[in-house]
Order: structure tokens, then C-alpha cells, then sequence
């Protein structure tokens, strides 16, 4: 189990994190869902016993990442955001390096398990090229192996399928999974809203440094009252205000972004002809109508009030 | 101790990155071939015996070496240096389960390796032209080559902890290069100096690595030419584990 109790980063003036607070139970697999730059990497590297907590305390497994970095690191293995591998040297040595520092498999069975995760990422053939003359896709799963090899207690991907394309996305989801299923506590830091909602158990969502909302994708979409969401293209938002829909009971919140209006109601197919009609009636010209269930993504942006790009 | 079992590990990687690179090690001994072959045989006939006293070619043999092992130890310094602040493989470095003082140690050992392989064809070459490579004081001479790069590669990590650019490392290793080299008995005898500059010869720690290799071919035993490096590699060392320590802090 992991616990962060009011932890708190500060870099000179700049609250990365602040007071945060959440617990990571074991084998469940946490999205760590936020904008870059919301301190999803500052919280794992200060788990990772990398920065310091200002404030606060980080437990991994009851040992505090303070008071006994070596022992906690002996039970993490991150795989990076950017590639940490020595672009000099081939995939198959930087595994094979990597394993003889966190594991005690010997050589036969490490040579064994790098084969087998290097063959599931189709990475076997390139096995002895320069990492540094690899694809940014390629590199990233050599940089997602390390860890899928090594299948540490408490495994961190940070953005584990930032420049993969879908088939290999849907591959790593998988192994990662696995890892899960093997015994593993999995966090996966990601701001892409299908990679939290499919692959976690349970979501955190992370903005400016704080825990904003945490639970299952389908209770974080509970908590949008109504569970339908009707998004309205306009010609121009300029003076649509809010309180135009919510004079409706069946709306209950209005997000008004540049040429966007979502609204969040029940009864969506009944109540989208009238509200059709108020806005042309108030001179707002309409491109196009979507009404559809709430998504994570429609979560996010009540809790944070901006979107995911 | 079972923390230990992962020094040779981080050393291997250090290793294998050397080797890695293939024109690095050409480029050192490149360095180590023109410093001995072309500079001595110009200077030897520059610098007639007779003035001497010697042969400049074996007086200068050592030095060349040295000068090769000063450039491999600068070497583990400046990739201590790029892991942070050009590749960021310091933040993957730190999480991997090694005590941070292992870790100091392991990066210390590991240039001290890289910088006796670098030099040990030139050791052997030197080792032979002073008559010493199948006696036992051919283990002294890799010891001093040993020992003075384990007092570099300890200064040339406490630069990289410090130095905010690559610039800023490039320009101090270089005034440290041009001391050692030329503030030293590498090229001359210290009464060649100006005798104001003859405390900060003597004091150079690369006149006392000359000065002990071109001993081994007298010395009665091994202990005498090889204990003048000990103490200040030894700090040299410290200073660098500290550095690590403290650019590696939680």
C-alpha cells in the first residue's frame, strides 16, 4: 500500500505539489490523470525517493521514502516519461543492466525474461541497436520493458504510450495488465483520457499540484449530476452566459469555452430542441449539436474547468 | 555489505559504455601516441642527452601516459555531467536500488577502471622501455597510473557536481589539465623553473606520479615510489564521493 498523507513539493517559489493526499492499494492499477505540468511526475519522483517532500509523508509498504530511501527503492521500478537509457548502448544490454541491478535472477533467467518482453514489444530484431538510433516510439518501449521486466511490487509508468501508435498502445495496456495480475501495485501518470479510463482500476486526477478528485471511471462519472451531456458548436460564445440554459431543471452545470457550449442535464433528447431554440432565439448562431453519455474526459473538465489536450 | 555486490555492476556499465565508443578510445590513444612518439622524438632531438643527462624519450614516456589517464579520468566527470543535465539518466540512476554512497563509490571505481584500460597499452609500452614488464614492479607502475586517476576522476566528479554549464567544466578541466601538465615535471626538470613557480611544481600531483614512475627502475621496493600518491588521491577521492553525495541528496 501506498500512502501519500499531505505531501508537498516546493521548487524555489513554485508549488509543484500541494497537500496531497491519497492511497494506493495494492494490485489495483492508479491513473494518475492531470495536464503536464500538474506534478504527476514531481509525486512519483518523490515516491521514487528522487526529490525530497517538503512537506507531508510518502509511504511505500509502511517504509517512509524519507526516513528509508534504500529499502523503498528496492520495491519500485519507474519507467520515465523520456527514455532514461544510455542512447550508446543496444535494448538488450540496457534490460539485461537493468535487471542485474534490481533483481536476483541469474544470468540464464535474465536473459530469458528480457527475450520474452522484448519479443511481445516486437523490439527482439533491434535487440543490439543503439538506443540513441531508435524511433521515439521504440525507445519508449525499451524505457516500458525495464520495468515490465523487472516486475517490481510497486511499478510506475509515467506516459507508458506517449509516441506509440495504436497497436503497440493496446500491447503495452496488455502487458501492463499482466504486471498487474502478477502481484504488481501499477501508478501510470498520463494525460490521455482513454488511457486512464481503460487501464485503471481507479483514477486520481492531479491539477496544479493537487488531488482533485479520486475513484472508479464510472464513479467519478457518477458524480456528473444528470449523466448526459449535450455539447453545442457556436459561431461565436461572445456574451452566452450560463444562466441561459440553467433556467432549464433538467441542467445542472454549463461549461462555456471560445466557440463551445457543454452542458451537463438529464433528459437530453426532450430538452434539446429548447435549448436549440433559446440560443438561436438569443442570436447565437449553431454549427452542430452532439448529445452523449458523460466520459472522464467531461469529469475532468468540471473538476479542473479546462480540457485534456 | 550485500550492497556491495552492485559496485562491480555500476562499473561494468561505466565499461561498457567506454567500449561503447570506439572513437573516444582512439582519440585517447591517438593522444597517448603523440605525446610519446612525435613530441618526444621531436624534443629528444631538440633537447640533446648531453644537455640532459638522459633520454628525454623515457623521461617523457610517463608523463604521456599520465596526460591519457588525466583525459579518461576527465571523461568519467563529464558523463556524471550529461547524465544530469544533458540525458537525465541521474533521476534513473538515483532509483535504482543502490545506497547513494554505493552508488558515489561505484561511479569513483568505475572511472579509475575506464582510465586504467585507457592507459594500460601505454603502461605496458613504458613498463618495457624501462626495463620493469616482467618484474614485479610492472603491478607498482599500473598502481601509480591507478592511483593518480583515482585522484582525477575524484576531482573531475566534484567539477560536475558544481559546474552549472558545460562550459563552465570544459573551460576549469582545462586550466586543471594545462596545471598538471605544465606546472609539473612532466616535460622538465624543476630546476628548468623559474624558481618562484618550484613550490607549485613540487606540490603537483603529477609531478609526484612522474617522479614515481620514473623511480621504478631504481626503487628497492615497491612501497616507497607508490606512497607519495596514496594521501592525496585519497582526498582527491573523498572530495569526489562527497561532491556525488551531495549533487545526489534526497
Amino acid at each position: 500500500m501506498i500512502i501519500f498523507d499531505r505531501a508537498r513539493k516546493k521548487f524555489g517559489n513554485v508549488d509543484a505539489v500541494k497537500d496531497f493526499s491519497l492511497t494506493i492499494e495494492d494490485k489495483e492499477i492508479l491513473g494518475l490523470l492531470g495536464p503536464n505540468g500538474a506534478g504527476k511526475t514531481t509525486l512519483m519522483l518523490m515516491m521514487g525517493t528522487v526529490y525530497r517532500p517538503t512537506g507531508g509523508t510518502i509511504t511505500v509498504d509502511g517504509l517512509d521514502v524519507v526516513k528509508q530511501p534504500n529499502e523503498v527503492r528496492k520495491e519500485i521500478g519507474i519507467a520515465f516519461q523520456d527514455p532514461r537509457v544510455d542512447g550508446i548502448l543496444g535494448a538488450f544490454d540496457v534490460l539485461n543492466w537493468h535487471l542485474k541491478m534490481t533483481t536476483g535472477l541469474t544470468k540464464e533467467q535474465r536473459e530469458k525474461r528480457v527475450e520474452e518482453v522484448l519479443r511481445s514489444l516486437d523490439l527482439w530484431e533491434a535487440r543490439n541497436k543503439r538506443t540513441w538510433l531508435m524511433s521515439g516510439g521504440m525507445r519508449k518501449k525499451v524505457e516500458d520493458a525495464k520495468v515490465l521486466c523487472q516486475r517490481p511490487k510497486i511499478a510506475v509508468f509515467d506516459e507508458p504510450t506517449a509516441f506509440l501508435d495504436v497497436p503497440s498502445r493496446l500491447l503495452v495496456w496488455d502487458m501492463i495488465r499482466k504486471l498487474r495480475d502478477g502481484g504488481s501495485t501499477i501508478i501510470v501518470a498520463t494525460n490521455m483520457m482513454d488511457e486512464a479510463e481503460r487501464l485503471s482500476d481507479r483514477v486520481a486526477i492531479v491539477n496544479l499540484g493537487k488531488l482533485v478528485a479520486a475513484g472508479t471511471p464510472e464513479q467519478l462519472k457518477s458524480t456528473q449530476k444528470g449523466g448526459e451531456v449535450l455539447e453545442v458548436a457556436v459561431e461565436s460564445s461572445h456574451g452566452l452566459t450560463a444562466d441561459i440554459l440553467t433556467q432549464f431543471s433538467e441542467v445542472h452545470n454549463v461549461h462555456v469555452d471560445d466557440n463551445k457550449v457543454v452542458v451537463y442535464l438529464n433528459s437530453g433528447r426532450l430538452l434539446l430542441p429548447k435549448i436549440v431554440e433559446t440560443l438561436t432565439e438569443q442570436g447565437f448562431k449553431i454549427g452542430s449539436v452532439h448529445l452523449k453519455e458523460v466520459t472522464l474526459e467531461d469529469v475532468f473538465l468540471t473538476y479542473t474547468g479546462q480540457r485534456l489536450e | 555489505m550485500s550492497n556491495l555486490r552492485l559496485v562491480p555492476l555500476i562499473v561494468e556499465r561505466d565499461i561498457r559504455i567506454l567500449f561503447s565508443d570506439t572513437f573516444l578510445i582512439g582519440i585517447m590513444f591517438a593522444n597517448f601516441g603523440i605525446d610519446l612518439f612525435v613530441t618526444a622524438a621531436t624534443f629528444g632531438r631538440l633537447i640533446p642527452q648531453s644537455v640532459l643527462h638522459e633520454n628525454y624519450f623515457l623521461y617523457i614516456a610517463p608523463g604521456s601516459n599520465f596526460v591519457t589517464a588525466m583525459v579518461a579520468a576527465f571523461q568519467s566527470g563529464r558523463d556524471v555531467w550529461r547524465e544530469k543535465y544533458i540525458k537525465d539518466l541521474a533521476s534513473y540512476l538515483l532509483t535504482l536500488p543502490a545506497p547513494r554512497r554505493v552508488l558515489a563509490l561505484s561511479r569513483i571505481a568505475g572511472g579509475v577502471a575506464r582510465s586504467v584500460i585507457a592507459t594500460f597499452p601505454g603502461t605496458l609500452v613504458i613498463s618495457y622501455l624501462y626495463g620493469i614488464l616482467l618484474d614485479p614492479r610492472v603491478f607498482a607502475a599500473f598502481l601509480i597510473v591507478g592511483l593518480f586517476s583515482l585522484g582525477i576522476v575524484g576531482l573531475s566528479i566534484s567539477l560536475s557536481a558544481f559546474a552549472s554549464s558545460i562550459e563552465v567544466f570544459v573551460t576549469v578541466r582545462s586550466a586543471i589539465q594545462l596545471y598538471l601538465s605544465f606546472l609539473s615535471t612532466l616535460f622538465y626538470r624543476t630546476d628548468v623553473f623559474p624558481s618562484f613557480l618550484v613550490p607549485i611544481v613540487v606540490s603537483n600531483p603529477m609531478t609526484w606520479a612522474v617522479e614515481a614512475f620514473r623511480s621504478l627502475p631504481h626503487a628497492q621496493g615497491l612501497i616507497g615510489p607508490i606512497s607519495v600518491l596514496v594521501i592525496p588521491s585519497l582526498v582527491f577521492a573523498a572530495l569526489g564521493m562527497a561532491s556525488y553525495l551531495w549533487y545526489a541528496r534526497l
